[in-house]
Order: structure tokens, then C-alpha cells, then sequence
């Protein structure tokens, strides 16, 4: 079976830093990839360079068996559904606004009824009316992730959903990344909590310093690192070491 | 392409309608400025080209018609205001305003002015312009309680400063008595026969002395009228609207196109940027509704200057819209340009504050070039402010039509800039794009 994405050597630097170092890894359809790291790893950098804001300085990325070039590729560019790191929505449009807005941009077919799904999968029919502003942080995170899920495409890219939300949001979106997984989707996930990981990623990448560390299940993980029977997290510290990240580097 | 900028200028229209403060600031701002700014114009620009009235002290101490004729006629004078000094003062007290600057001139009337006594003009001398309007008003003001008696005065005084002694004039006299009254009785046949109304010589009410200098000096005047203005405007009312105008459609332009900058820290840019779309959409949408805002801007404020300002541009329509396209599209590009090149808010309000403010004082926004250095005027080219008060002027002044090659030539100029900016601002973004920095 060959891989949904698979990205070879993914290389990038912000000036002389380099942020992302010869990264290497595939996603298959209908799996959860947990992209693990520390602050500051490179995840949404590899990230940026596969939705198409950053241009690579090496490596190769292949999508549904096509190469993937999206900065310079517009057509390329929504294939991927992305749900960025920070809140990324209109704060003075409601709901079913910003949804429609983004639903027209990426030129899906029945924007109405792409509207209604997003709105039912951020829980939010009952405030499609409301403005962005004057919801909670979980209920923005929510809308998010349905922004980045309305064109159901075949790839979700995932920065850290889940910040700032309470059980029950965390219960639903959990239930909604799940639900793609099943209709066969693939979706790369990052996350600080292991908790999350472990309940919902099938297999999971460590990253550090820009280079990937280990990718496999967290039972692989652990055996790789001399802990088998060892905890995502412990695993994780044993990978990537004590030390805080931001003030080196 | 045209679908997705659609997309996205209904999308900002959108946002920047509903943020009502913001809304109300952009329009009542500049029309709050408009107002200030031509009121300032109007007074100034009332009649004596820009300049404040000149205060004169003036004491009375003849207190019969004639002085009385003389001080209502002076005081009429446009700018000039009179100060009258309290009827018990006296001329040292006079000499002691000018002296500690509390007025510049002051003017006494000594008794015995109506059997002609000489007035006294005390002066500051450091104030030559004012002099020269005051001057005027004496001589305005003279003749009209005067009236042809000045002029014989004004021969004897002028041979006595030829330095011919005061007893020969006496000479002339045995001429001029029986002239003056040919000319009395000239004067009163002619009323006789109608050819002149009764009392035309000594009617002071009536009496212009512009027009009196004008007619019998070897001067000839036309008026010409440019055939499109209307009566009512003057040069400063009709410069500062198109000046103030233009100043803060560029400011409120600023302010949407900086809405680039808020998509960028609000992290939406990233979502514009992985959409399929062409980056340049993005740009093309931001231009646009800032475009039509900034027309928008520009009919209120006029239509706001017509009702208060008696400025009426429907009479121009088609060729004041005509610029208005041409100006708001060249200061949409600058106000693009400004948001691409920042790379924060206040970045963007910094440099575009600075970069409006000079080119708003060079351009002639505040005050018309023609009161500027020649060295202003040249460097005041460079600025898109300078282009689009010379093309409006054109036609709120000149009363041209946009077929006139003047207006024409500022249309070329704003256009060419425009394409200029927005293409500088096109490849910067892209530039941007490519190398990360525009999400
Ligand atoms: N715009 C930028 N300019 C320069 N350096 C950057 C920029 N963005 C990120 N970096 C650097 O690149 C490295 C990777 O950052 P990145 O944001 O990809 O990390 P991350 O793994 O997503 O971290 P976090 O878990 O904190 O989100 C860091 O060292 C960061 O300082
Ligand atoms: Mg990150």
C-alpha cells in the first residue's frame, strides 16, 4: 500500500537556524500520526513547509502519489486541510460566516451544506449566528478545527487542536478527529500531551532540534529506547532528554 | 481570480463595516478636519489673500461728521480692524500701544480734521507688508469722506514738496478756482440732463474706490471668469477641501489596507495562503475594498463640503469622478504599499503618518504652493498629494473638464504612480511570500 503522504528529507532554515533538519516520514490513509517534540523542534515548521507557506530548502514531499510542490502549486495548496497552531479566524464574523467564507475560497461545491457540517462538527448550531469574539477559547478551537475540515479532504494537518479546552470539547473533537480517521482519512497531529497521544494517535514521530528522533507505535518507541512497558511520556523524556529547549539553540 | 477577490472584498467590506468606532472615526475624522480647516480658509481667504486683519488704534479727537465719516469708512475696510481708543485719551497714549507692541499702527484724527487738519499715522516700522493694505485703506478711506477736495489738496501738497514756496501755489489758484467751479457747475448740468445721478461725487455709500482707481488710472482690466466656477468659491475654500481630501482619504486607506498586517498577526494570512488561490488575489482584494471605500470617503466629504461650504461639485460631476478614480486609485497603491513593506501595525501607522504629513505639506494640501518657496513647489512634484489638488483644483478653480490636456496630464501622472505602487507592492509580497515573512 503506498503511504497517503510521504515526505523525504524535509529540510529548512530561518536564516542560519536550521528549523527542520533531513526530516523523513509517511502518513497512510486512515491513520493518526502524533508528531511529538519540545518546544521549538520544528513541528510547525514542517508543517508551514507542507501546507505551502514555506519553501523547503531540500527534500521531497509526494501526495496521493503525486509529487507535492504547494508554495509554488495553487491547485496543490487545498488538497490538504490545515488547522494552524493559533486561533486563526475573523473575530468580527460569526461562525457560519467565517465558515462560509473559507468554504467559497476553497471552492467547495455545496458551500451551504460544507457550512452546516462544519457547524455540527465544532458543536456550534446553536451560535452560528454569534460573532467569533464573544466565544469561549475552547468554542474558537472548535470552529478551528472545523475550518481546516470543511473541504474533507483526504489529509488534515493538526498544530496542537486541543489548547486551552475543557474535558467535554476535548471529548468532541477527539470524537471528530476520530470519525475522519475512520471515513479513511489520514491526519498528522501535534501535540505536548501524551495523554491525548496515546488514546488517539495510531503511530507517533519524535522530533528534536529539527531532526526526527524515532517514529513508531509508542510500544515500538519504548522498546527502541531500552523502556519497553515504559509510558509515552517517559519514553519521550528518555528520547529527548531534561533539558529545557528555549534557551538553548 | 475574480471570484475569489469578490470572495475576500465582500469579506473585508464585511468586517470593516461592522467595526462601528472604527466606521465612525473614518468618516467624522476627516469631516471634523475638513471643517476646522476651511473655516480657517474662509476667514483668511475672505479678501485680502491669506492674510490676518491688521488692528489699528484709533482716536477720534475732531468728533464731528467728517471724523465720524472717515472712521466708519476706514473701519470698512476689509482687513482692517479698528481699535477706538476711549475719547479721553490722548496721543501719548497712543504712541504708547504702538510703542510696547500692542498694536502695530494707530491713527489720530486731531481736531480741526474736518476744516483739514492732517491725520497722523503712527507706525511700527517693522511691519512693511501690513503698511502697504493700511496705506491703501487711508487713501480709500480719505477719499471717500474727502472726496475732490483730496485731489486739489493733494496737487498743492505735491508742489510744496517739489520745494515751490507756499506763497506762489497762490499763483496756480487764480487757475484752479475758476476750474473747480466750471467743473462743480459741469457736474450739476450733467445731473441736469441725467447723464450722471445727483450727488454722484459725494455718495460714499456707493463709492468704489477699486473701481474708481481702476478707471482713472492708464489701466485696463477684463474680468475673466473661468466659465465653470460658481460665484460663491473662493480659491482657499475650494483648496482646502480638495487639499484636506486628499490628505485623509489617505489616511483611512492606511487604515483598511493595514487590515494586511492584522490578518498576519491574527494567523487568517495563513489560512489565505494555504487556500488554492493565486497570493495576489489577496492583494487585488485588499486593494479593491479599499478602493471603493476610499470613493465612498471622497463623495461624502464633498457632498458634506456642498452642504456647509456652499462647494458644489454636481455642476463637475463627471470630471471630478474621473479624478476621484485616479486619486483614490494612486493612494490605495501607496496605502498597499505602506501594509506590504511594515511588518507590524505600528510600523505601518509610524511610517504612513510621517510619509502623508510631508507629502500632504509639500504636495500643497495645507496651504497652496503658491505661497511656498520655489524650491518647495519643485520638490512638492514628487508627492501623489501635489497631483491630485492640482487636478482637482483644475476643476473646482479653472472649471476645466477632464479633457483638458492640464487634467489629463494629472490623470497620466496618478495612474502611472498607481501602476508603479501596486506593482512595487505586488512583487514584494511575493518576494515575502516565497520567503516565509508574509504569514
Ligand atoms: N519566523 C521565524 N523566524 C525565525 N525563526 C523561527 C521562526 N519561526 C520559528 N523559528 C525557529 O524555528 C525553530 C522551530 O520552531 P517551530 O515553531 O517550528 O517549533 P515547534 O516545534 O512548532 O514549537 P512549539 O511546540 O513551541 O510550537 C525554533 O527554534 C524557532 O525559534
Ligand atoms: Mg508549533
Amino acid at each position: 500500500m503506498t503511504a497517503l503522504l510521504q515526505v523525504d528529507g524535509l529540510t529548512y532554515h530561518y536564516g542560519t537556524r536550521v528549523a527542520v533538519d533531513g526530516v523523513s516520514f509517511e502518513v497512510q490513509s486512515g491513520e493518526i500520526l502524533a508528531l511529538l517534540g519540545p518546544n521549538g523542534a520544528g513541528k510547525t515548521t514542517a508543517i508551514s513547509c507542507l501546507c505551502g507557506l514555506l519553501a523547503p530548502r531540500d527534500g521531497v514531499m509526494t501526495f496521493e502519489g503525486e509529487r507535492f510542490t504547494p508554495l509554488e502549486t495553487p491547485s496543490q495548496r487545498g488538497r490538504l486541510g490545515v488547522v494552524p497552531q493559533e486561533l486563526a479566524l475573523y473575530e468580527a464574523l460569526t461562525a457560519a460566516e467565517n465558515l462560509l467564507f473559507f468554504a467559497q475560497l476553497h471552492g467547495v461545491s455545496d458551500p451551504e451544506s460544507a457550512v452546516a457540517r462544519g457547524l455540527k462538527l465544532a458543536a456550534l448550531e446553536g451560535r452560528a449566528g454569534d460573532r467569533v469574539k464573544t466565544f469561549s477559547g475552547g468554542m474558537k478551537r472548535r470552529l478551528n478545527l472545523a475550518v481546516g475540515t470543511l473541504t474533507e479532504p483526504s489529509l488534515t494537518l493538526l498544530d496542537e487542536p486541543m489548547v486551552g479546552v475543557d474535558p467535554q470539547s476535548r471529548n468532541h473533537i477527539f470524537d471528530s478527529i476520530e470519525n475522519l480517521r475512520d471515513q479513511g482519512r489520514g491526519i498528522l497531529y501535534t501535540s505536548h500531551s501524551m495523554d491525548d497521544v496515546e488514546r488517539l494517535c495510531d503511530r507517533v514521530a519524535i522530533m528534536d532540534h529539527g531532526k526526527l528522533m524515532a517514529i513508531g507505535t509508542p510500544a515500538q518507541l519504548a522498546t527502541e529506547a531500552g523502556i519497553p512497558e515504559a509510558d509515552l511520556e517517559r519514553t519521550f523524556l528518555e528520547l529527548t532528554g531534561r533539558s529545557l529547549r528555549d534557551e538553548s539553540s | 481570480m475574480i471570484r475569489n477577490t469578490m470572495i475576500m472584498v465582500i469579506k473585508d467590506l464585511r468586517l470593516f463595516l461592522r467595526d462601528k468606532v472604527a466606521l465612525m472615526l473614518a468618516v467624522l475624522l476627516p469631516i471634523v478636519l475638513v471643517t476646522v480647516f476651511c473655516s480657517i480658509m474662509t476667514g483668511m481667504g475672505g479678501g485680502n489673500g491669506g492674510m490676518p486683519s491688521i488692528e489699528v488704534a484709533l482716536l477720534d479727537q475732531d468728533q464731528s461728521p467728517a471724523s465720524n465719516a472717515f472712521v466708519a469708512a476706514f473701519g470698512d475696510m476689509q482687513g482692517i480692524s479698528l481699535v477706538l481708543a476711549e475719547p479721553a485719551s490722548t496721543r501719548d497714549d497712543l504712541v504708547r500701544l504702538v510703542h510696547d507692541g500692542q498694536r502695530p499702527f494707530a491713527v489720530l484724527l486731531p481736531e480741526g480734521f474736518a476744516a483739514g487738519a492732517e491725520l497722523e499715522l503712527i507706525r511700527d516700522p517693522g511691519r512693511s507688508m501690513s503698511l502697504q493694505i493700511l496705506s491703501i485703506g487711508l487713501v480709500r478711506a480719505l477719499f471717500e469722506t474727502r472726496g475732490e477736495e483730496l485731489l486739489w489738496e493733494i496737487q498743492s501738497r505735491s508742489l510744496e514738496a517739489a520745494g515751490i514756496p507756499a506763497e506762489w501755489t497762490t499763483r496756480i489758484e487764480a487757475f484752479t478756482t475758476p476750474f473747480r467751479q466750471a467743473m462743480k457747475s459741469l457736474f450739476t448740468d450733467a445731473a441736469e440732463e441725467g447723464h450722471v445721478s445727483p450727488d454722484a461725487e459725494a455718495d460714499g455709500e456707493d463709492f468704489d474706490f477699486q473701481q474708481f482707481a481702476l478707471q482713472v488710472l492708464p489701466i485696463q482690466t477684463q474680468d475673466v471668469l473661468p466659465s465653470g466656477r460658481q460665484e460663491q468659491i473662493t480659491y482657499m475654500v475650494s483648496h482646502s477641501v480638495s487639499g484636506m481630501t486628499v490628505m485623509m482619504i489617505m489616511f483611512s486607506l492606511v487604515g483598511f489596507a493595514r487590515t494586511l498586517l492584522e490578518e498576519r498577526k491574527d494567523g487568517t494570512m495563513r489560512r489565505l495562503l494555504c487556500a488554492p488561490i493565486n497570493p495576489l488575489t489577496v492583494l487585488m482584494s485588499k486593494f479593491l475594498g479599499a478602493f471603493m471605500v476610499g470613493m465612498c470617503l471622497v463623495f461624502i466629504l464633498f457632498a458634506y463640503a456642498a452642504l456647509v461650504f456652499d462647494f458644489s461639485f454636481l455642476p463637475h460631476w463627471d470630471t471630478v469622478l474621473v479624478i476621484s478614480l485616479a486619486t483614490v486609485a494612486s493612494s490605495t497603491a501607496f496605502a498597499l504599499l505602506i501594509a506590504v513593506v511594515s511588518t507590524s501595525d505600528k510600523q505601518a501607522d509610524g511610517l504612513s503618518t510621517i510619509l502623508i504629513l510631508v507629502m500632504s505639506a509639500l504636495g500643497g494640501a495645507w496651504m497652496p504652493l503658491m505661497f511656498m518657496p520655489e524650491a518647495v513647489r519643485t520638490v512638492g512634484q514628487f508627492t501623489l498629494t501635489y497631483w491630485s489638488i492640482e487636478a482637482y483644483q483644475s476643476v473646482f478653480w479653472s472649471g476645466l473638464h477632464w479633457t483638458n490636456p492640464t487634467i489629463l496630464k494629472d490623470l497620466g501622472v496618478l495612474l502611472g504612480l498607481a501602476l508603479v505602487l501596486v506593482f512595487v507592492a505586488a512583487r514584494v509580497f511575493q518576494r515575502r511570500r516565497l520567503s516565509g515573512f508574509a504569514s
